[in-house]
């Protein structure tokens, strides 16, 4: 890590991640770019991978009727400080993850992450703090007797001097 | 089965109490209550629960942990 060819602007706007009981799926995939309008990773170097996460799990009879051990883990990943001629806090190759210990037959998790197409500018021209916020929709789906369905959205914001904001 | 204090909190559908760990259902507590005369029946009646959305989020929000950072 640390040299230029490590920084991709693939620059997605969606990333998409479905789970069930078989494992994780991709439907789309990708990092969202990160730097502010006007500004590239060319002659950017350095940074350091963080990931911050939120687990659901249950292990446990929660209803007397109902036994639903589930364990799945939602998260946001990004490169943070980043320096362009030895300057700037800039982020890159922001991604959702979505990883599953357990979750029972017919139960699905769906992780939609909506980016703008350039991060925000932060700090001041001349040490530049990126930001990037994007939204996090988070979609349960069971079947427990009956169809049962629960979405959370989160706007999360994750930032180029390692940051973040992931409202409860 | 423990008596549900005045004070505990209750689901929005009112057939669940928060016993500071976990929720439990009140009919279970109020057939343990009820047990003595009428035997068993809240063990037959707890199956008649349904999921809804509603439970179903109340279950999501109680497994539910705090953001961290990796």
């Amino acid at each position: 890590m640390g040299d230029v060819a490590d920084i991709v602007n693939s620059g997605v706007a969606i990333i998409h991640l479905l789970a069930n009981h078989a494992g994780v799926q991709t439907v789309q995939g990708g990092y969202a770019n990160g730097f502010p309008t006007g500004y590239d990773g060319n002659g950017a170097s350095g940074g350091t991978f963080k990931q911050v996460t939120k687990k659901w799990k249950q292990s446990s009879e929660w209803y007397d009727f109902l036994n639903a051990d589930f364990d799945f883990t939602v998260g946001v990943s990004w490169l943070w400080g980043i320096h362009k001629d030895g300057h700037g806090h800039y982020i890159d190759q922001i991604t959702a993850t979505l990883e599953v210990g357990y979750l029972p037959i017919d139960f699905t998790v769906d992780i939609q992450a909506n980016f703008p197409t350039h991060g925000n500018k932060f700090g001041t021209d001349d040490d530049v703090i990126a930001g990037m916020p994007l939204t996090m929709a988070i979609t349960l789906d069971g079947m427990f007797g009956q169809a049962v369905s629960f979405r959370q959205q989160k706007n999360i914001v994750v930032m180029g001097d390692g940051t973040w904001e992931w409202p409860t | 089965m423990a008596e549900i204090p005045a004070d505990a909190p209750r689901s929005e559908d009112g057939h669940y109490w928060w016993d500071g760990s976990q929720w439990q259902l009140v009919a279970a507590a109020q057939g343990g209550a009820q047990g003595q005369a009428q035997g068993g029946q809240q063990a037959a009646a707890a199956p008649a629960q349904h999921m809804t959305d509603e439970l179903f989020a109340n279950m999501l929000q109680a497994a539910e942990s705090d953001v961290q950072e990796a």
